[in-house]
């Protein structure tokens, strides 16, 4: 992340055509087919989905910081995405969150929204 | 038309010493046994995948290992919807005349071969490769999200879903070759270790070494007799970010297009074979087939809804949960275990009177791919 100039932003893609967006890198939007693809980042605010507290790791590293909490964030731009949640957090909770480094991957970390204005922009 | 002229299953568990071509030769053996063809008479074959023996091409592999020399080989992949779509397959073959006897078969050393860690790695890259996986999520993970959301939105409790396991663990008690068959209490399922909540472990099916195989032909053998009389597939996502949020979608939409081309009924249906690597997996088929209501599947079973005595009887041989999951055979066991109970014979678990329809149903991926086929007795 270090040539980013934002580090830590949630990367989107959104389509030029017809304003669909996701966070799973495409080459070509999954709605329209569209080539022209804009990258954007969220302003990393979004509504916990769904979310698990996983107790039985897939490998040693994460079996360090067992258990932990993934969910799945519906952000306010629109895409769903997969992240660890933090603190006291349940389906439907307002949350806030960015990459942050977890056993050793860049990875996007949520947590309860504090209300304050996100320090990440969207552009 | 399709008919089924034989099936096998193995054992399944820990089969010291297995091997992918091993299970898949001793499964095929058996069921062209079964069937009363010689190896000679099959001109098709359909192959699933192995996670300990990745291959270009296991049907090539597996044709020459046994002995065949098909007209077709084809290997299919979708993960827990396989069985069924090789199934499905088959009937295709079939019915266009491509073939007359099509070997369906797989097997995997599932848990011998790779034990369970490198099991549950393997499989968890069914996930996104940088927006998943690398979250450490696994299989169980992405299933539970789907469970959180399933307990929130019904209003169903983690002792309903515990309810299914027990039911399996019912079934599979007196199945021989069965994984898993020391019954289980709703108390036990509940206090099983956590795995990913509201998961726990007795609400995941075990990983397994074992083998299944079916033999679809244009001609019945002599007795009583099973043909397919409808299949459909539906495929709504890959990953579990990008799925609906009615995430079984797929199921509602591949049975009822099954059940359409055997013309008939939901109410027709006397035998339920679904999928079942999870309790909540089995639950939200049960209600996307439209089976239970929303959040009543657990509660059905708890009525003995889907018990051998019941109107509905569901996996009588113990599913994925207890019989065992070894891959692309487990669920086929569904299958074979639907025909032998709608032929009588399955013995001291038979159910009473013979079924005469039966909807099969598997999926795939986290409720991703689906594939549903109806079965029907002729004689």
């Amino acid at each position: 992340m270090s040539a980013d100039p934002q580090p830590g932003a949630i990367a989107l893609e959104r389509c030029r055509r017809c304003g669909h967006a996701w966070v799973l890198g495409r080459r070509r939007c999954p709605r329209c087919g569209a080539q022209e693809i804009e990258r954007s980042r969220a302003a990393g605010r979004g509504r916990v989905h769904a979310t698990t507290l996983v107790h039985r790791a897939p490998d040693e590293t994460f079996a360090s910081i067992a258990p932990y909490r993934i969910g799945l964030v519906d952000l306010d731009e629109g895409p769903r995405l997969m992240a660890h949640l933090r603190g006291e957090v349940a389906i439907g909770s307002r949350v806030a969150g960015r990459i942050e480094t977890v056993a050793g991957r860049d990875i996007p970390v949520f947590g309860p929204d504090d209300g304050e204005p996100s320090d990440e922009p969207a552009t | 038309m399709t008919h089924v002229r034989g099936t096998a299953v193995t054992a399944f568990g820990r089969l010291e010493g297995s091997t992918t071509l091993s299970l898949m030769g001793d499964a095929a053996a058996t069921a062209l046994d079964d069937s009363g063809l010689e190896r000679g008479a099959i001109d098709g074959l359909v192959t699933g995948y192995s996670t300990t023996m990745p291959h270009l091409m296991l049907s090539t592999v597996f044709a020459e290992a046994f002995g065949l020399r098909p007209a077709y080989a084809h290997s299919v992949q979708l993960g827990g919807a396989t069985g069924a779509a090789m199934l499905m397959l088959g009937d295709l073959l079939v019915r266009s005349g491509e073939a007359r006897n099509v070997l369906i078969v797989a097997g995997e050393n599932r848990l011998s071969g790779q034990g369970r860690s490198g099991a549950i790695q393997a499989l968890a890259q069914v996930g996104h490769p940088t927006a998943e996986v690398p979250l450490g999520a696994t299989v169980p993970a992405y299933y539970a999200l789907a469970a959180s959301r399933y307990l929130h939105e019904t209003g169903a409790r983690e002792r309903d879903l515990a309810e299914l396991a027990v039911l399996m663990r019912r079934h599979a008690t007196d199945t021989g070759g069965a994984h898993l068959a020391a019954p289980v209490t709703l108390a036990e399922v509940m206090a099983s270790k956590p795995i990913a909540s509201p998961l726990k472990l007795l609400d995941c099916c075990p990983i397994s070494d074992g083998a299944a195989a079916v033999v679809l032909a244009a001609e019945a053998a002599n007795g009583p007799a099973v043909r397919i009389a409808g299949a459909a597939q539906a495929h709504t996502h890959q990953h579990v970010s990008e799925a609906p949020d009615d995430i079984a979608a797929g199921a509602r939409i591949a049975s009822a297009r099954a059940l359409e081309r055997a013309g008939i009924g939901l109410a027709d249906i006397g035998y339920l074979a679904v999928y079942d690597s999870f309790t909540v997996t089995l639950a939200l088929l049960l209600e996307a087939l439209g089976i239970s209501a929303p959040g009543a599947a657990g509660a059905d079973a708890r009525a003995g809804r889907f018990g051998r005595a019941g109107p509905l009887p569901l996996n009588t041989h113990g599913g994925l949960l207890s019989y065992g999951h070894c891959g692309v055979a487990g669920a086929m066991a569904h299958f074979v275990e639907a025909v032998r109970q709608m032929t009588g014979r399955c013995g001291a678990r038979q159910v009473p009177g013979a079924p005469a329809h039966a909807l099969y149903h598997g999926d795939g991926g986290v409720l991703s791919s689906h594939a549903s086929l109806v079965l029907e007795r002729t004689r």
